[in-house]
């Protein structure tokens, strides 16, 4: 089983083109997708836009034949030339056959050839069988057929599918789990209080590949809270650090280190070649970009924050609340910023803080800025809760093990001054749609000039 | 209008001086006694026997080239005093840009049209052929006129087009001096710059400011230049430290203002020059500044920031334009504008060219515009 091409779609395409595939009449139907792909060196697939093909207009609807009209596929190309989309054709197989027919491959060897007279693209085609699984295949110049390992529908619960297994995965917390964690891959921003243990936990859990990004070194009073380090690691990249205490379990090559701020174009396109994110920074900053990279991607996203907010009691400093917050995104749901993690105002004030903090004194001051709470140094045994519940989430996704639907369970917190926890379903938030998805490649970057290539260079 | 008295110049009262050339169009003066004469006077005075074939050619004020038969009087003052005396037994017709001249001579070099026509040195003269691109006709190149048809000939002005750095340029002379080029482009050759010659098909090479280059090469594509040192003085061309989003380069490069991205201590700024204010200020252009946040369009633009700080002319101190910023060691005078509750910053609709109007509609408040 290989782990290196993708075909993603948001789960609104997916639902939507089920329904389109499988009208109720047991009779193959089709549709076209229009594809982005990523920026990296993975082939990822990102479905961006829908063409059903209209039932009425085939001239023959049977279980086990379709014939569709050409004009279609004008149609579809008409659409994808301008961006440079790459084209499948989907059709259902209502019988369950989850493979290509002889039939297929025929009318590929038709169809295909015009696609690639029509503008150059990874073009291909593709099969669903009635539980919604998709099988793919793209083709190259020679028009030699390469299926695509696996596609996936990032949604409450995360679909996989993998062209060469048919099963339901495999059930949570066992080592079959871990065995397919090995053909999947995490992307980890920030790798200092939650960011360490999130890595323990990935690495540990057998996930194939853990890119961590991260430009910060660690310094003699992070030794309290970030896992692996010694006090001989003083001084030392904690994303080198990270990789280090990885091989020694795991091998070489397990964790990818990037010692560069998330706002670098090679971090984020090393974090497009992922499979999920996980968002472990005490920035907006960072949360903004993962939050960009989940869209625009198609990569589901798990943020965390934790807080220890005191109060003035007299004379005394006394803690407020010990308070911790975990957030399930999924492409095309509510994002963070619909979720107020983070908005433009308070972005440019956190840029202002970190790069003109007189100015940004002043501008608080002249009452431009809210006045924010001083966040208290945070501590290992809430990162550790913290960061547990995230990889939980996560796997709750892939290894569906809750009594109730994982809808329910957008958002998490904890207090654990009140001995609280509270859950906040999808619904609690409104998806604006804001931000595109299955952006890929496009320029600039995640639609952040800051992410470009610079002007000026070829 | 009487005839042009240059007095003293007239050998007799009533003897009038007239300018004669044979094909060479080399013309001297040549003096007759009559204010009308015939074409046969005129042959006679420039010193051809009818048994010689003459034939005479006027120059019309406006520069036509007429036939003058034998017997065929010219008014000479009229203002033709220009003739044309060859042996000939006939004219070969030509047009240049569509006028038309009769030569009296099967052949015609191409300073002859030149003068003919009175093409000017910078334009060039094309001899226009069927099926076939136009040729270019040299001083000395000999033109057949004795082929069936009329010849037509054109006179272009010749320009040479040269792209530097992305600017394409247009130059009236077939060489130039690298140095004059990019000034041309609008970059400063004083600057310590790397120049690439980029000939098509040709490998690039670096040359010098002083090189010259000839454009006539096939091929000759572009000037490609990257600074040797880009902290080494103020650069002429602007400086892109940071990139904008596509839609707000497009829209600062259609205002053709001068813009640049500059980093000055961690702070990302743009900078535009001679950006123009409402009347009622003490200057009529700005340098503005607005500070762009890293994440930006995520983050959003407040505020902006102007050099020489803005006065009104008449009225009372502007507010809240008190505090100041210094960008690379200029003082910005800051106005505290601020988008309002009801049009929060949009990451997805809101750029510099929305953050634009934001200004302009600050700076004509304060003077009620």
């Amino acid at each position: 089983m290989s782990a290196e091409s993708r075909l993603l779609l948001p789960v609104g395409v997916h639902t939507a083109l089920r329904a389109h595939l499988f009208p109720g009449d047991g009779n193959e139907s089709a549709a076209i997708l229009l594809c982005a792909a990523g920026p990296g060196r993975r082939l990822k697939l990102l479905a961006r836009e829908l063409i059903p093909v209209p039932h009425e207009a085939c001239s023959v609807r049977k279980p086990d034949r379709i014939t569709w009209p050409g004009r279609w596929i004008e149609e579809a190309i008409d659409r994808g030339e301008k961006e440079g989309l790459h084209i499948v054709l989907v059709h259902s197989h209502p019988g369950g056959l989850f493979e290509f027919s002889a039939a297929d491959d025929a009318s590929d060897s038709v169809v295909v050839p015009g696609l690639f007279a029509a503008y150059d693209a990874r073009h291909g085609t593709a099969i669903m069988t009635p539980d919604g699984r998709m099988k793919v295949r793209f083709y190259d110049h020679d028009l030699q057929p390469t299926v695509v390992d696996l596609v996936m529908v990032p949604g409450d619960d995360i679909k996989i599918w993998w062209s060469d297994h048919q099963g339901g995965p495999p059930m949570a917390f066992t080592s079959e789990m871990t065995a397919a964690n090995q053909h999947l891959s995490v992307a980890v921003i920030g790798a200092s209080g939650t960011g360490s243990i999130i890595i323990e936990q990935v690495a540990r859990l057998g996930f194939g590949r853990i890119v961590v990004i991260d430009f910060d070194k660690i310094e003699g009073k992070n030794l309290n809270r970030i896992l692996n380090t010694s006090c001989a690691d003083v001084g030392r990249f904690k994303v080198e650090v990270m990789a280090n205490a990885a091989a020694s379990h795991r091998g070489n090559g397990t964790v990818i280190p990037m010692p560069t701020s998330i706002l670098d174009r090679e971090a984020v396109i090393a974090a497009s070649d992922c499979d999920f994110v996980f968002c472990c920074v005490d920035t907006l900053e960072a949360r903004l970009v993962a939050d960009l990279i989940s869209a625009m991607f198609l990569m589901p996203l798990v943020d965390m924050g934790v807080v220890i907010p005191v109060r003035r009691h007299g004379g005394d400093v006394r803690i407020a609340d010990v308070y911790g917050r975990i957030d399930y995104v999924y492409p095309g749901g509510a994002t963070l910023e619909d979720r107020g993690v983070y908005d433009p105002e308070r972005l440019r004030e956190e840029y202002l803080r970190t790069h003109a903090p007189d100015a940004h004194r002043f501008e608080v001051r002249d009452g431009y800025i809210k006045g924010i709470a001083e966040e208290a140094p945070s501590v290992i045994t809430l990162n550790m809760r913290v960061a547990a519940m995230a990889v939980g989430e996560l796997l709750a996704r892939l290894y569906p093990f809750r009594h109730e639907a994982n809808r329910r369970y957008a958002r998490t917190t904890f207090s654990l001054a009140a001995c609280e926890e509270e859950y906040f379903a999808e619904e609690a938030f409104t998806a604006s749609g804001a931000i595109p998805l299955a952006r890929g490649a496009e320029e600039p970057l995640l639609g952040l000039p800051a992410l470009s290539a610079r002007r000026g260079q070829p | 209008m009487s005839i042009n008295q240059t007095a003293g110049s007239q050998p007799a009262e009533n003897a009038i001086t007239i300018e004669v050339a044979g094909t060479d169009l080399a013309f001297g003066p040549v003096i007759i006694r009559d204010r009308t004469p015939t074409g046969a006077q005129i042959a006679a005075a420039a010193g051809l026997t009818p048994a010689q074939d003459p034939y005479v050619l006027s120059f019309l004020p406006d520069g036509e080239l007429v036939e003058i038969l034998a017997s065929e009087t010219v008014d000479l003052d009229e203002g033709r005093r220009r003739f044309i005396v060859t042996s000939a037994d006939r004219s070969y017709r030509l047009t240049v840009d569509g006028e038309q001249y009769d030569w009296p001579a099967r052949m015609v070099t191409g300073a002859t049209v030149r003068k003919l026509a009175r093409v000017p040195a910078e334009f060039l003269v094309y001899l226009e052929r069927q099926d076939e691109p136009d040729r270019l006709i040299g001083n000395q190149d000999i033109v057949n006129l004795g082929d069936k048809g009329v010849e037509h000939f054109h006179a272009r002005k010749q320009t040479w087009k040269l792209m530097v750095q992305n600017v394409l340029i247009e130059i009236a002379t077939p060489t130039v001096v690298v140095a004059d080029a990019m000034r041309q482009a609008g970059f400063d050759p004083a600057q310590p710059w790397h120049i690439f010659l980029k000939v098509q098909d040709q490998t690039k090479r670096e040359v010098a400011a002083n090189y010259v280059l000839d454009l006539r090469t096939p091929g000759i594509e572009k000037l490609r230049l990257i600074p040797k040192d880009v902290n080494n003085g103020e650069a002429c061309a602007p400086r892109q430290a940071f990139a904008l989003l596509p839609v707000d380069e497009r829209h600062l490069d259609t205002m053709g203002l001068k813009w640049e991205t500059v980093v000055d201590g961690g702070r990302r700024w743009l900078l535009i020059e001679g950006y123009p204010v409402p009347e009622g200020y003490n200057a009529a252009v700005v340098t503005l500044a607005l500070e762009i946040p890293g994440p930006y369009p995520g983050a959003q633009i407040d505020m902006f920031y102007v050099h020489p700080a803005l006065r009104r002319l008449v009225g009372e101190e502007i507010p809240a334009t008190q505090a100041t910023e210094t960008v690379l060691g200029r003082i910005f005078q800051r106005w505290s504008r601020h988008r309002g509750p009801n049009s929060p910053w949009s990451s997805r609709l809101d750029n510099v060219m929305t953050h634009l109007t934001l200004v302009d509609g600050a700076l004509a408040k304060e003077v009620n515009q």
